[in-house]
């Protein structure tokens, strides 16, 4: 037993230290040598000037370019159609993940139609997209959607199955009610599912939605893309491009974040 | 340093859980008619530790598991006092991993809705050596911490009948015995509590049971009642340790016997 007197405990202050990871500086040198050899490549021109545009170039393009009030409106609608297109794949992706993983009858019935299309590119729907909702946001947001839906989809159907039979007998054992089942052991465990298929499903929306924009929907950084590449202004394709990886990798980054701070308890937050 | 862990001794006390003609099969597919208990009877007294032994997979947690009514017995009953409250000591702690130490010894108090569950947590976490580790994580923790912690989360509850399914099974020697001691301490201030023990280690028996029942082979019965009323510690004289190993051997008799399995 110990000494210490009971009571004497601070529980209010709990001293959760997660390490913040931090970047090693070696992938940092490594992207900044790429950087330099793209440079160097770029102004002894070893390339010509219209196949590959120097990072220098792309970046005075890109902040020359978002000055521009119109092509500002087209990032907006891209952005607005891939925020769209996660948050219908987030939860139409989660339920019919938890109902598929949860009721053995459900997943009879549904699995079927989601191996299909989970293996269908989903591209080939596109021009049946482009007929029931015609070009525009619509298009972009409904494949978008249905590309993020289906990595959300798995991973949540994954999660149901992994969620320890003990615990939930232990909550059983206690008494626990539902909702405090649900709160303390269900969500928790299907958290990390949740995120890690979010954090794949970001990148599969991005596609989506420019796929879309790229087959002539008029707007958006996929219309931008094309529009410079027939006027042949390669700087700013090359910054548009640059643009939409930036998105993507501040987005998956973000979800990064969320994913080790749920992830704390875990002995290696990847 | 009492005989008993109240003044009167455990046979003035009413009965905590009693059990009669307890029969159980598991339906299984493949395994039809697969019977664990074969109507079992007992008793278990407030302020009495009743350890029960027996060959593995004879249906003791099963009989554990019955008490805590997470099954349904296919024959017989088992009777609670009234307002009794059972609490389960799994054998493996099953902490949530995402919650901290003092977090999941809430959990039972969280379940009853009891106001202020983390500070009383935290005060029995103390109690129990573990005030430097309340705020880690269960991965943080030794397998002995953990079982503290899967311990004080029963405790918590307030159980008027403790079910201990082998939760000192997995430790190393040492820790074990350390664990039996803060066990008899915990049972000390609480003179009301009933406990069954389900165990394979007759060293542990003899050392915290005030008796113990020896099934068995499946379908379970009580094979022999054995009382082991031994002042606590135990082990603290010559003269004690040459009892406890008397009610050892005891044990080891009734379980070897021939209609009965080998012992652990």
């Amino acid at each position: 037993m110990s000494d210490d007197p009971p009571g004497s405990i601070d529980v209010a202050s709990p001293t959760r230290t997660g390490s913040p990871s931090s970047v090693p500086w070696i992938s940092v040198a490594s992207v900044v040598v790429a950087l330099l050899v793209w440079e160097g490549v770029c102004r002894a021109e070893l390339v010509s000037r219209v196949l590959l545009v120097a990072p220098s170039r792309i970046a005075v393009a890109g902040v020359e370019m978002l000055g521009l009030a119109s092509v500002r409106a087209d990032i907006g609608h891209t952005l607005a159609a891939f925020a769209a297109s996660l948050a219908i794949a987030l939860v139409g992706g989660a339920g019919v993940g938890l109902l598929i993983g949860w009721s053995p009858v459900a997943r009879q019935v549904l699995q079927p139609f989601v191996v299909t299309f989970h293996a269908l590119p989903k591209v080939v729907l596109m021009p049946l997209i482009l007929l029931w909702v015609g070009f525009g946001l619509g298009a972009s947001v409904f494949l978008g959607a249905m590309m993020a839906a289906f990595p959300v989809l798995t991973s949540v159907a994954a999660g149901v199955g992994a969620l320890e039979a003990d615990l939930l007998v232990l909550a059983r054992a206690f008494g626990a009610p539902r909702r405090l089942t649900v709160r303390a052991i269900v969500l928790p465990g299907l958290a990390p599912f949740l995120v890690s298929g979010l954090r794949v499903g970001i990148s599969y929306a991005m596609v989506g939605v420019l796929i879309a924009e790229l087959a002539g929907s008029g707007r958006g950084v996929g219309h931008l893309m094309l529009l410079f590449l027939e006027t042949f202004e390669i700087e700013r394709l090359f910054a548009a491009m640059t643009l939409v990886a930036g998105l993507t990798l501040a987005a998956t980054g973000a979800v990064g974040v969320l994913e080790r701070r749920l992830g704390r308890w875990r002995p290696d937050p990847a | 340093m009492s005989a008993e862990r109240r003044d009167e001794g455990p046979a003035g006390e009413a009965a905590v859980v009693r059990v009669e003609g307890l029969v159980h099969r598991y339906a299984r597919r493949g395994l039809e008619d697969h019977p664990v208990l074969g109507g079992l009877d007992l008793e278990v007294r407030g302020g009495e530790l009743l350890a029960v032994v027996g060959p593995s997979g004879g249906g003791k947690t099963t009989l554990l598991h019955l008490v805590a009514g997470l099954i349904v017995p296919t024959a017989g009953r088992v009777v609670l006092a009234p307002e009794a409250r059972p609490a389960m000591v799994f054998q493996r702690p099953r902490l949530m991993p995402w919650r901290t130490a003092v977090e999941n010894a809430a959990f039972g108090l969280e379940c009853l809705g009891a106001a202020a569950p983390l500070p009383k947590a935290a005060a029995l976490l103390g109690e129990l050596g573990l005030a430097d580790a309340v705020h880690a994580w269960p991965r943080e923790l030794s397998e002995g911490m953990r079982q503290r912690v899967n311990l004080a989360r029963a405790l918590l509850v307030q159980p008027d009948v403790l079910l201990l399914d082998e939760p000192f099974a997995a430790l190393d020697a040492l820790t074990r015995r350390r664990l039996h001691r803060d066990l008899l301490a915990l049972l000390r201030d609480r003179p009301r509590l009933a406990v069954v023990l389900v165990s394979h280690d007759l060293d542990e028996v003899a050392a915290l049971a005030d008796r113990a029942l020896v099934l068995s082979d499946r379908p379970a019965v009580v094979r022999a009642d054995l009382p082991i009323a031994l002042p606590h510690p135990r082990d603290a004289d010559a003269a004690g340790r040459l009892e406890l190993a008397g009610r050892r051997e005891e044990l080891e008799r009734l379980l070897g016997s021939p209609e009965g399995a080998a012992p652990e």
